[in-house]
């Protein structure tokens, strides 16, 4: 069994019998333990060997039975603490119950092996965790894996676990799927419940799924969902996002636009002058509401913060209503213009991000030809999708190097489609996963 | 804003909310000041062009 195996493929072995699930998890639960990369936070090996177990004699069933998965600390888990990757919260009460995308996952048959890091109260790009350390990338481990759900990403990249769940309110599902090479999701707004995920931004958080194979996303979509995709139709209109889109792209990530678009044959170009204002107001709405969120804490107990999240949060907490008040009166025209695109076109890429992942040691980006920082830079492209609501698919693009994501965007209720696109562009060998110490 | 300014509403925001922090911190405060700032700026014009479209 290769650590690389889909989540389906698993489990139909398991259930046609050529695997046995208690096989399959312990050999998860041996690889987590061992983790060299610091994307697990926490293990239940009991736990999870009795859940398999149980599947192997036919009293959990269901479409991942004995596939196993790990998610962000910040879903509870029940008789766990919900971190939510700070020291703050570890003598926090546990959890009395499982978030509901993890009760879904269960009653799919699907078996939790643990928690994975993230950037503080996950507000980073980077997954730079001051209690719980740096997780880092699988395919150069000098490397970031992108954050804040940057565990989720690095464990299925690492072929620990084929799938897992992160979540994403200004791109941090689909910065450390672009980092890590995996595919990931930020699912349109309301698709998937909130219920038990530790909040950030209320307005912008997505629970949002990491795989290796779009049809292994697919499934974990419709499980956490709760809805079966259909597609079909006629052909897609895709066309690629300029502008703010393509400023500021090294070289790796305009040229990922550049293979998929020129596959596809399609000269279209979707313009948005308006994402620059976008993504302002995203920002802007984040260091509000997550100042505000945070804002008893800080007063009390501001020391026992990551330095960089305690200054972030600070800083918002001092903006005054009216900036947040500004800020989503702007949201509400993009999320109109935005979605005026869709009457010409069906899906619209972009990069993930603005370039493949940084070394750790360097901890800056260059954008506008300045360094920044990474950790609050990453996502400068992803941020400018989140506040319109649509669906995201983040896609690797099947190249040697460093992995590098794009974003394939569409408008909710189209899915299907969307998901049809990306299992041709898979099968047609432009997109997919490449195991770490293949891509050389 | 400048950095003078950034530092001393940093050093505001930190009387205000009853905070002492390390010169580190009042620096990451300042630095992030000025980068909201930065992205106020790009609202305001923002919402300027749209009501010019209008």
């Amino acid at each position: 069994m290769t650590a690389f195996i889909s989540a389906l493929e698993t489990a139909a072995a398991i259930r046609s019998g050529a695997l046995s699930a208690e096989a399959v998890v312990r050999a998860a639960v041996e690889a987590a333990l061992g983790d060299a990369h610091a994307a697990f936070t926490r293990v239940f090996a009991a736990d999870a060997i009795a859940a398999a177990q149980a599947v192997d004699r036919g009293e959990r069933t269901g479409p991942l039975a004995g596939v196993p998965f790990a998610v962000k600390d910040l879903f509870d888990v029940a008789g766990q603490v919900t971190t939510a990757g700070a020291r703050l919260r570890l003598n926090a009460p546990a959890a009395t119950a499982d978030a509901e995308v993890v009760r879904r996952l269960k009653s799919a048959g699907a078996v939790l092996i643990g928690t994975l890091n993230m950037d503080e109260f996950a507000y980073g790009f980077a997954t730079v965790n001051a209690h719980f350390g740096t997780t880092k990338n699988p395919h150069d481990p000098a490397r970031l894996a992108g954050g804040s759900s940057g565990g989720s990403a690095a464990a299925v990249a690492a072929g620990i676990v084929p799938l897992s769940l992160g979540s994403d309110t200004n791109g941090s599902v689909r910065v450390p799927s672009s980092l890590c090479g995996v595919w990931g999701m930020r699912p349109a707004d309301g698709a998937v419940p909130l219920s038990g995920v530790f909040p950030f931004v209320e307005l912008l958080d997505a629970v949002g799924p990491f795989a290796r194979s779009s049809r292994d996303l697919r499934a974990l979509y419709e499980v956490i969902s709760g809805e079966a995709l259909t597609g079909g139709g006629q052909d897609l209109r895709v066309a690629r996002l300029d502008g703010f889109f393509a400023r500021n792209a090294a070289p790796e990530a305009q040229g990922a636009v550049d293979a998929v678009m020129s596959h596809l044959g399609s000269g279209l170009v979707a313009s948005l002058p308006e994402a620059e204002g976008g993504r302002s107001a995203g920002f802007l709405i984040t260091a509000t509401m997550g100042g505000a969120l945070h804002l008893e804490d800080l007063r009390a107990r501001a020391m026992d913060y990551d330095p960089a999240v305690r200054d972030r949060l600070i800083a918002g907490a001092m903006l005054p209503a009216g900036v947040l008040a500004r800020a989503l009166d702007y949201r509400v025209h993009y999320r109109r213009i935005f979605a005026q695109l869709f009457e010409q076109f069906d899906v619209l890429v972009a990069p993930a991000t603005p370039c493949s992942a940084p070394r750790i040691d360097e901890g800056t980006i260059l954008i506008d030809g300045k360094p920044v920082s990474a950790r609050a830079n990453l996502g400068i492209y992803a941020q400018a999708i989140s506040p319109t609501g649509a669906a995201v698919v983040s896609a690797p693009l099947k190249a040697k190097g460093l992995p590098i994501g794009l974003q394939f965007i569409a408008r909710p209720g189209n899915e299907g489609r969307l998901f049809d696109l990306m299992h041709r562009l898979e099968d047609e060998g432009v997109l997919g996963f490449t195991a770490p110490g293949e891509n050389a | 804003m400048t950095a003078e300014e950034s530092e001393r509403l940093g050093e505001s925001a930190a009387a205000f909310l009853g905070l002492i922090l390390t010169e580190d911190s009042l620096a990451g405060v300042a630095s992030n000041l000025r980068l909201l700032h930065q992205h106020m700026a790009v609202l305001d014009a923002a919402l300027d062009a749209r009501a010019e479209g209008e």
